[in-house]
């Protein structure tokens, strides 16, 4: 289990984390979102032991992870560049990680490769982008850590590529139980394979939970007047905490910080013709919840 | 133990992999350099019957070989902080399960393994390459020990050299930003600690003791630029690498010099273990160090134009140039008027301290330091000069040139240590204008005190050595030069393949002006002291020469023509009459 309490990280006199708690279960694939700059790489590598919090604890399963040989140990990370060590080849990247990692499966690592035919004896230096990622993905796998750590792992693949990357990870995840965390723009992706998520903005949590829970947390409603809508100041004068509301003549749709019945309920007391849920997806609930705190930015071509 | 050993092993394997580009342009060069380096430094054994003294430029050249060699090991150690001055490197490395120390260790480790080990391989396979040339090619007569001992030397010098510019680029790695600052600081760092105590036994600890009966030096440093570095190594060498020909002192101070390099290389695990990522942005840790190096900097270009009024301005105008570039970097780092202050008396406080120092060094005359060497053991040939000053010049002489109408020498033959001592300390009954704080700040470089128009006394010496070939050939070393051709045997008789006009440098001198000297009570004062003493009158037409011993006083006298540069020797009887 990772245990993130009070962590905060200055550099340079600003804030990048800002009293941050969170406790990652082990057997989980756990989303980080947030926009451009949130922090979610730098939490991912204060996890990893690459940066030094400047207060506040991270512990991997009980023990601190910086400067810690052995909790490292636990972690496998694989960044978003793919630019290292482009001058080994496929056998010597593998060999290379070996060296650190005790558990090294050799037959995990084939049985991969074969999957994906990446020429072995080539430098990693004439691989193109997603065959790097593919390479690096494959290497993580075989060294069996407990805990795998990617950060934006499916960044700049094709559907195919990206397809291929994520059943390797799922497929070797669900065989042996280790916890993944992976950071994506992509909300669909984090939704498709992650059990919990959380939306990390300016440094700070917005929130976090397991993703069944945080969709049963919001509702979207398509409510329908006789004549024309009130207007917005008096839906939320009824008590709906609105992350978005829209207005079409006798129509409104509202996306609501409430559970579907709390949100109806409320609905129903402006005297409304129809009250009805509309489906809503993690994407909007994350769309909705960055925009209404003035951060229309979220919407990245990721997204989509 | 067994499994951190395997891992080091395997680190050390992966480091070999990923920096296998420098690794092997490395490898190419320690081939060529040393072996090249073998054949040039056997300048007094196999160079010198061909080349004479150009042998010894080879030999120099041996050295200055080795530059390449240090420009690699610093990129190279420059490569292995990768994870401190690259971003994704960082990312990658930081993660691994190594704790800061291990990572350290294993670099430390993997510049053991693959720098320090093949060029002590490379050496010893150079040294038996010399041998066997030296055995087949030129069927030499020098015992294999004399020959090996003096190649040893470099290769002695080159580990001390490499872990010593390993220790000080690993510090330097440790605390810069990026490979570009960490190879810039690491070549100033290690040229800067060389020469420091090269300056500051030199021009400091020497050039005070040249002042204990005066306090002008001019002559020593006006006219040989690169003085205190050659006076600083010969010493070096008489004292320290071959005093006896023996390896036991060399060893002793290889030793010594590498645990004081492992010291230094430990301080930069304290400073590595400070580092994370977010030092690769913003990283204060390294002011103190950029302040040490911009201070030892000034501090070398300051002592080595301390003592010379021409060139002195330069050490304070780098010191305003330091001073200047120091506030910049703070400025570029967003350092506030307070914390800019700070370091400001900082960087004032230093020099003045320095000042201090070499004021303790000045009035002690280089800390109560002996200014005979210790290596003295045998018997010495010391020299007096008395010079006069010009009042009215030859035609030959430029006017501008410092020359002296006349000079009286007095050699004292067979003398000791001792009696070295004691002469010096006759010596210090004429001293003029003892040391003061005015003739401080001139030793400084900051006011001008000196004259020219006092007489000037100075003092040195020369060790009679040899050394005895495997062929029972006595050959007759001056310091450390063995002349294979020598001119001199033991008896002062001509060797077989003499002919060699060799005149040696001596190898301690003491300058000073004289309130005025009387001559003939000096010369009673040195005979008190040794009744062996010569004494040659100068000047530009003639030299007279007195040979006195226990038996009493032969005289010679010597015409010297300065148009057509021929020597005549003309011998006198006892009352002055030339001997036809």
């Amino acid at each position: 289990m990772i245990e993130i309490n009070a962590l905060s990280l200055k550099i340079n006199e600003k804030t990048i984390l800002d009293d941050l708690k969170l406790d990652i279960k082990e057997g989980s694939i756990f989303g980080f979102l947030g926009p451009n700059g949130a922090g979610k790489s730098t939490l991912m590598r204060c996890i990893c032991g690459v940066y030094k919090p400047t207060s506040g604890s991270i512990k991997i399963d009980g023990e601190d992870v910086f400067d810690n040989a052995r909790a490292k140990g636990k972690i496998f990370f694989v960044n978003d560049e793919t630019i290292q060590y482009t001058s080994m080849t496929l056998t010597e990247l593998k060999d290379y990680y070996k060296n650190y990692y005790v558990d090294f499966d050799e037959a995990t690592f084939e049985k991969l490769l074969s999957r994906v035919n990446l020429p072995r004896d080539s430098k990693l230096g004439s691989y193109s982008k997603g065959m790097k990622r593919q390479a690096i993905v494959i290497i993580a796998l075989a060294c069996k850590t407990p805990y795998l750590i990617l950060d934006e792992a499916f960044d700049g693949l094709d559907p195919a590529m990206r397809m291929a990357v994520k059943s390797m990870i799922t497929d070797e995840i669900i065989d042996r139980g280790a916890t993944v965390i992976v950071s994506s723009h992509n909300i669909t992706e984090i939704s498709e394979i992650c059990d919990s998520a959380m939306l990390i903005h300016e440094g700070k949590i917005l929130f976090s939970d397991e993703i069944d829970d945080i969709t049963s947390r919001f509702s979207k409603l398509q409510i329908v007047f006789r004549g024309n809508a009130p207007d917005e100041e008096a839906i939320r004068a009824a008590g709906i905490e609105a992350l978005m509301i829209t207005v079409t003549g006798s129509v409104v749709q509202i996306v609501a910080n409430a559970g579907e019945q709390e949100a109806k309920e409320r609905a129903w007391t402006l005297g409304p013709e129809i009250v009805e849920a509309v489906p809503l997806t993690l994407e909007e609930i994350f769309i909705y919840e960055m925009e209404a705190r003035g951060y229309a930015g979220f919407f990245s071509e990721g997204n989509a | 133990m067994q499994g951190s050993l395997a891992r080091v092993m395997r680190d050390v394997k992966s480091e070999r992999r990923i920096n296998s580009k420098i690794t092997d342009i490395y490898y190419i060069l320690l081939i060529i350099i040393l072996f090249t380096s073998s054949f040039l430094s056997g300048d007094e054994n196999i160079w010198y019957s061909e080349f004479g003294e150009m042998s010894y430029v080879l030999s120099a050249f041996s050295y200055a070989l080795h530059l390449p060699l240090a420009v690699i090991i610093i990129i190279y150690c420059a490569k292995l902080f990768r994870d401190v001055h690259s971003s994704t490197q960082a990312d990658v490395i930081m993660s691994l399960p190594m704790s800061a120390a291990q990572r350290y260790f294993s670099k430390f480790a993997s510049f053991i393994m693959l720098i320090v080990l093949p060029y002590i391989a490379m050496a010893i396979l150079s040294i038996a390459g010399i041998l066997i040339a030296n055995s087949l090619v030129w069927d030499s007569m020098i015992p294999v020990k004399y020959i090996v001992i003096s190649v040893l030397t470099r290769y002695y010098a080159g580990v001390v050299g490499i872990m010593f510019i390993g220790a000080v680029s690993f510090v330097c790695s440790s605390f810069s930003v990026n490979a570009i600052e960490a190879v810039i600081t690491s070549a100033i760092s290690c040229t800067a600690a060389t020469l420091l105590p090269i300056f500051c036994y030199s021009n400091l600890l020497l050039g005070s003791s040249y002042l204990t009966f005066a306090h002008k030096n001019y002559f020593v440093y006006d006219i040989w630029t690169f003085t205190p570095i050659v006076t600083c190594l010969e010493d070096l060498d008489q004292y320290y690498f071959r005093p006896d020909l023996d390896t036991i002192p060399l060893l002793l101070g290889m030793a010594v010099n590498i645990i004081i390099s492992l010291l230094v290389t430990a301080i930069g695990v304290k400073i590595y273990k400070k580092r994370d990522k977010a030092t690769l942005t913003y990283n204060r840790i390294s002011l103190p160090f950029l302040f040490c190096i911009i201070m030892l900097l000034v501090i070398d270009i300051w002592l080595y134009n301390i003592n010379t009024p021409t060139t002195a301005y330069i050490g304070y105008g780098f010191l305003i140039v330091g001073f200047a570039g120091f506030v910049l970097l703070l400025r570029r780092r967003g350092f506030k008027t307070l914390r800019l202050l700070k370091w400001g008396i900082g960087f004032v406080a230093a020099p003045v301290v320095f000042i201090g120092l070499c004021a303790i060094v000045y009035f002690t005359d280089g800390l109560y330091i002996s200014k005979a060497p210790k290596y003295i053991d045998g018997s010495l040939q010391i020299y007096i000069n008395i010079h006069t000053p010009c009042t009215t010049l030859p035609e030959w002489i430029e006017p501008d040139d410092e020359v002296f109408k006349e000079e009286t020498e007095i050699c004292v033959r067979d003398a000791s240590r001792e009696d070295y001592e004691k002469i010096l300390s006759v010596m210090d009954g004429y001293t003029v204008n003892p040391k003061s704080f005015s003739t401080f700040l001139d030793f400084m470089g900051l006011y001008k005190n000196g004259s020219y128009d006092q007489d000037i006394m100075s003092a040195s010496f020369l060790e009679d050595r040899y050394h005895i070939f495997s062929d029972g050939t006595e050959e007759y070393l001056i310091r450390t030069n063995v002349m294979k051709e020598s001119a001199l045997t033991p008896d002062g008789e001509e060797g077989e393949e003499g002919e060699i006009e060799y005149e040696p440098e001596s190898s301690t001198s003491v300058y000073g002006f004289t309130k005025g000297i009387d001559e003939a009570k000096l010369i009673e004062a040195v005979k008190a002291i040794n009744p062996r003493v010569s004494i040659y009158h100068m000047n530009f037409q003639s030299e007279v020469v007195y040979h006195i011993d226990e038996d009493g006083v032969k005289e010679e006298f010597h015409y010297n023509d300065r148009d057509d540069e021929d020597e005549e020797t003309v011998e006198t009887d006892e009352q002055g009459e030339i001997v036809q």
